[in-house]
């Protein structure tokens, strides 16, 4: 028994010894899979919060100081406008970027904290807006890993979406503040620079099927410290795009910015205190939050809804829901997405959450209230609903490089409901303090990308501004202006032709007509876009790429009764010689799309396409055609004043058709001038064939609409119920569990819903420049033939 | 017109409110075209003052709707011998119109999929604009 005993004693003891040396197997193996990351990823929660901080004690005790002092708070905050100001100016005249060189860009300063506390006037307020994340990522691995540091005259640096930008052909750079050691505040710097490695040059690929093709991508991290740029990190990203000249002075430029923003600053310290900036940058988040707050207030409570339906993901022609519903109450506001289509697994169109809410801060500022101080905190009343997995809030192992495409709709959608909703108040008196009321502006960026080798041997990749000068929408006492701005973008240029052409070997055939035709009809009409006719010559390799949507749904609408824009082509002259036509027979060549198009003066194979074509390798004096969009009409073109068509007839912005089919203009066929009479009755008769032809509501509701899609459209997204997504008219899934859509195993599986191919092919784009022939290039007269092939 | 309407930004112009036919005060104008009368709880033509129903629902209930194909409005500006031709497919696209049925007015126009739902787009809560316009109004 006894030795049984201590045998089953002994049992005992190695039992537990052994369930002893389990658990404690179980805690170490725990303790080293917790504490190793194996990838330090993006995180969800700090991207889809756009909230600002608490209130700090540093925060409370700087305000406390300036609470008397309003006339240094006034200067300081200005000091800090000024400072952004001056650092968007700077960047510009510096900047290797052509885009930058334009304007594609902001400035600004943050607080410690990463909240976006003042942006500079002009540039792309959304850029910075995207900023908060990767600075607050920064912050809490300072606070949480105790070998990370951040010292004064650090760099950092970022241009991954999923971290905090639109897509990574954005980059930033950012310098922490510091006074007497301490970290009070942040400068940055935030660039659209162009070529970044990705499958097409351009920096935008509407090719890529994964976030693999989209280029080099860096999370927030540090790339120098003492004011110096880690070279080693520098020669690794050139090492990962084409455009090598361009990744290495654009960051030394940002670094210079960041410098003068910082030697700025630290006067403004030395002449007043660091509690002034920290209370100043303070002071404009919380006005701002304030006075949206009570702008809001005074909009009426409801439920305003509107949505726009996107074709094309630029490599399919499909019908993508993005829609919207509003509701005000009291001083909040809650603008839902839910019953969008569902994110691409294989498409580059998703934008994340954080991008939407970005360009948002952008539609609020410069679209509604561009008096309000330009802060995040403009979004701190708004509630934000979208369904996981859907095109406006992904999964992050989807490509988004062409975001925009999808944002730049949510950007509609809201100006729509926002003029919905805030109407009535506005001829009232205004207590909502709407700068305006307008229809749609051009919704998009109609663009055309490039890339190849230039006649001085670079190697190159950019999308040329012309995106910058998108139309206005009509307001609701006068014509919206032709070519603007874009959506995206306060005060931007299109460039000087005349630069392009002796840096890149671009002729830009024609590029400043406005095009016939294509406002949105109203009372008043919407701004005209221009078009571009344009060719390269003197050079060995040369591609373009056409971004944008809305090639047969229009996605910018009316107000109050106007139209709509229409929808646009692409077009190419294929096998055409312009330089050979302008030399032989210029007499008879046009200028005007429409013409070009209609009377074909080039020799050569003419087509339309949609506006997503992907990188289409040019020979020299091919001629690719692209017209920028319209701005929506307001009010019932019926109503809009005969002298105003009879101008616009007169200028070309329409043509005799519409005068008299869409405003029922009666005039005289020579001197133009409107017959008031003859307009008033034709004007009586449109009225009476609108009343035979209108049928009651209800009665067109029983005839008109269908349970679900109908079976010929590639659709996506909810139809009647927003809690049932559809993927392609047959299919749906529950919004609660959306997966992502890989269209190339859709297109094979539903081949009868597309009537057009991917276009084109994946190119083969990688050229080698050691075995580009220099020699032949053919420089013609007006290049320094010396140049060419200098490299 | 109402009292408290001021020209802004120094444009001496009534804009759209200038053709405005009704001015009652108990009617809150939610568009240049349509109001609600704030007593019956009903939406009215700000034009030619016909009442457009129940202000609790759609507006567009109260109209006629007009469906038409697309390109009688944005025509093909390069002729038709393309793909892609300025105007949308008809396929994909419908332009509905929205008239008065009194006056004729067209007050709204929305493009959508054929068949797809149109969008109830304007709901203001009428307790709220009670609250807010009334008082002011009296």
């Amino acid at each position: 028994m006894t030795d049984e005993h201590d045998k089953s004693a002994d049992g005992g003891r190695m039992q537990r010894k052994k369930e002893t040396d389990e658990e404690s197997v179980v805690e170490e193996m725990t303790e080293f899979l917790e504490g190793r990351t194996m990838f330090d990823g993006p995180d969800r929660d700090l991207m889809l919060d756009h909230k600002m901080e608490a209130r700090s004690n540093r925060e409370e005790r700087a305000l406390a100081k300036l609470e008397d002092d309003e006339v240094t708070r006034m200067v300081v905050q200005n000091r800090l406008q000024s400072i952004s100001d001056e650092a968007m100016e700077m960047s510009m005249s510096i900047a290797a970027s052509p885009s930058v060189r334009w304007g594609d860009l902001v400035c600004g300063v943050m607080t410690r904290e990463g909240d976006m506390a003042v942006a500079s006037s002009a540039g792309v307020l959304l850029f910075l807006a995207m900023q908060s994340a990767p600075i607050k990522r920064i912050m809490r691995k300072w606070r949480e890993e105790d070998d990370y540091e951040i010292n004064e005259g650090d760099i950092f640096h970022h241009n991954d979406a999923r971290y905090g930008q639109i897509h990574n052909t954005d980059l930033s750079t950012y310098m922490p503040v510091f006074d007497d050691g301490e970290l009070i505040a942040w400068v940055c710097i935030v660039c659209h620079e162009g070529e970044i490695g990705a499958t097409e040059a351009a920096g935008m690929p509407a090719d890529a099927e994964s976030p693999y093709d989209e280029g080099l991508k860096i999370q927030p991290m540090k790339i120098g410290t003492d004011y110096e740029i880690d070279e080693e990190l520098v020669t690794f990203f050139q090492n990962s795009v084409r455009d090598k000249k361009m990744m290495k002075a654009d960051h030394q430029m940002r670094l210079a910015v960041a410098m003068r923003m910082l030697e700025r600053v630290d006067n403004v310290i030395e002449e007043y205190d660091a509690d002034a900036i920290v209370g100043s940058l303070r002071h404009s988040l919380e006005t701002a939050e304030q006075e949206a707050r009570s702008r809001i207030e005074n909009i009426p409570d409801g439920t305003y809804s509107t949505t726009n339906f996107v074709d094309s993901n630029l490599k399919d022609d499909l019908l993508m829901k993005v829609p919207c519903e509003l509701t005000v109450h009291g001083d909040e506001m809650t603008l839902s997405f839910e019953g969008a289509a569902p994110a691409f697994a294989d498409r580059a169109t998703n934008s994340q959450l954080a991008s939407l809410k970005g360009q948002l801060v952008q539609t609020f500022v410069s679209f509604l209230w561009p008096d309000m101080l330009t802060s995040q905190a403009v979004l701190e009343p708004i509630n934000f609903e979208a369904d996981s997995g859907s095109i406006v809030d992904p999964p992050e192992e989807v490509p988004n490089a062409q975001s925009m495409q999808t944002f730049f709709d949510g950007h509609a959608i809201v100006e729509r409901v926002l003029q919905f909703s805030t109407y009535g108040q506005f001829v009232e008196g205004n207590d909502a303090k709407m700068t305006d009321v307008h229809a749609n502006h051009y919704t998009n960026i109609n663009a055309i990308g490039y890339g190849g080798f230039t006649q001085h041997g670079d190697q190159v990749g950019n999308v040329l501004t012309d995106l910058n000068a998108a139309p206005g929408g009509a307001r609701w006492n006068r014509d919206g202006l032709h070519s603007q701005t874009s959506p995206a973008l306060s005060m931007g240029d299109t460039g000087e032709g005349e630069l392009y052409e002796e840096e890149y070997p671009l002729v830009l055939f024609s590029r400043n007509r406005l095009t016939t035709d294509i406002e949105g009809f109203g009372k008043y009409r919407g701004g005209h876009g221009h078009h571009q006719v344009l060719s390269h010559k003197d050079t060995p390799f040369w591609a373009w790429q056409m971004m944008g949507t809305g090639s047969r749904f229009p996605r910018s609408w009316g107000l109050f009764g106007g139209y709509g824009g229409p929808v646009y082509p692409t077009a190419k002259i294929q096998g055409s010689d312009l330089f050979k036509d302008m030399e032989e027979r210029p007499e008879d060549l046009e200028y005007e799309i429409q013409g070009i198009m209609k009377n074909k003066p080039f020799d050569g194979e003419y087509s339309t396409w949609d506006l997503g074509r992907q990188t289409d390798i040019a020979a020299e004096g091919e001629i690719f055609l692209l017209t920028q969009g319209a701005g929506g009409g307001l009010g019932d073109p019926l109503e809009r004043d005969p002298d105003a068509v009879a101008d616009d007839l007169e200028e070309g912005l329409i043509t005799e058709w519409t005068a008299e089919n869409i405003y029922a203009v009666s005039y005289d066929e020579e001197t133009k001038q409107p017959d008031e009479a003859e307009t008033e009755s034709l004007r009586e008769d449109e009225k009476k064939r609108r009343l035979e032809e209108g049928v009651p509501y209800d009665e067109f509701i029983d005839e008109w609409q269908t349970e679900s899609p109908p079976d010929h459209l590639p659709y996506f997204g909810s139809w009647d119920n927003k809690s049932e997504i559809y993927r392609g008219p047959n299919m749906t899934m529950p919004a609660d569990s959306i997966q992502p859509v890989t269209m190339n195993v859709f297109r094979e599986n539903n081949p009868e819903l597309f009537d057009t191919p991917i276009y084109p092919p994946s190119p083969e784009w990688q050229g080698d420049v050691d075995e580009l022939d220099y020699e032949d290039v053919d420089t013609g007269d007006h290049r320094d033939s010396d140049k060419a092939g200098s490299d | 017109m109402t009292e408290t309407y001021q020209p802004r930004n120094g444009v001496e112009d009534e804009g759209i409110e200038a053709d405005v036919g009704l001015d009652r005060e108990n009617v809150f104008p939610v568009t240049p075209y349509l109001g609600i009368d704030m007593v019956a709880e009903l939406w009215l033509c700000r034009k030619c003052g016909e009442e457009l129903g129940d202000a609790n629902e759609s507006y567009k209930r109260g109209l006629l709707v007009n469906e038409r194909d697309p390109d009688e409005v944005h025509r093909p500006l390069i002729g038709e011998e393309y793909k892609y031709t300025y105007a949308p497919d008809a396929d994909w696209c419908r332009l509905l119109e929205y008239y008065c049925p009194s006056c004729a007015t067209q007050v709204e126009t929305e493009y959508l999929p054929p068949g797809h739902p149109p969008a109830n787009d304007i709901q203001p809560d009428l307790d709220w604009l009670r609250e807010n316009h009334m008082e002011e109004a009296q």
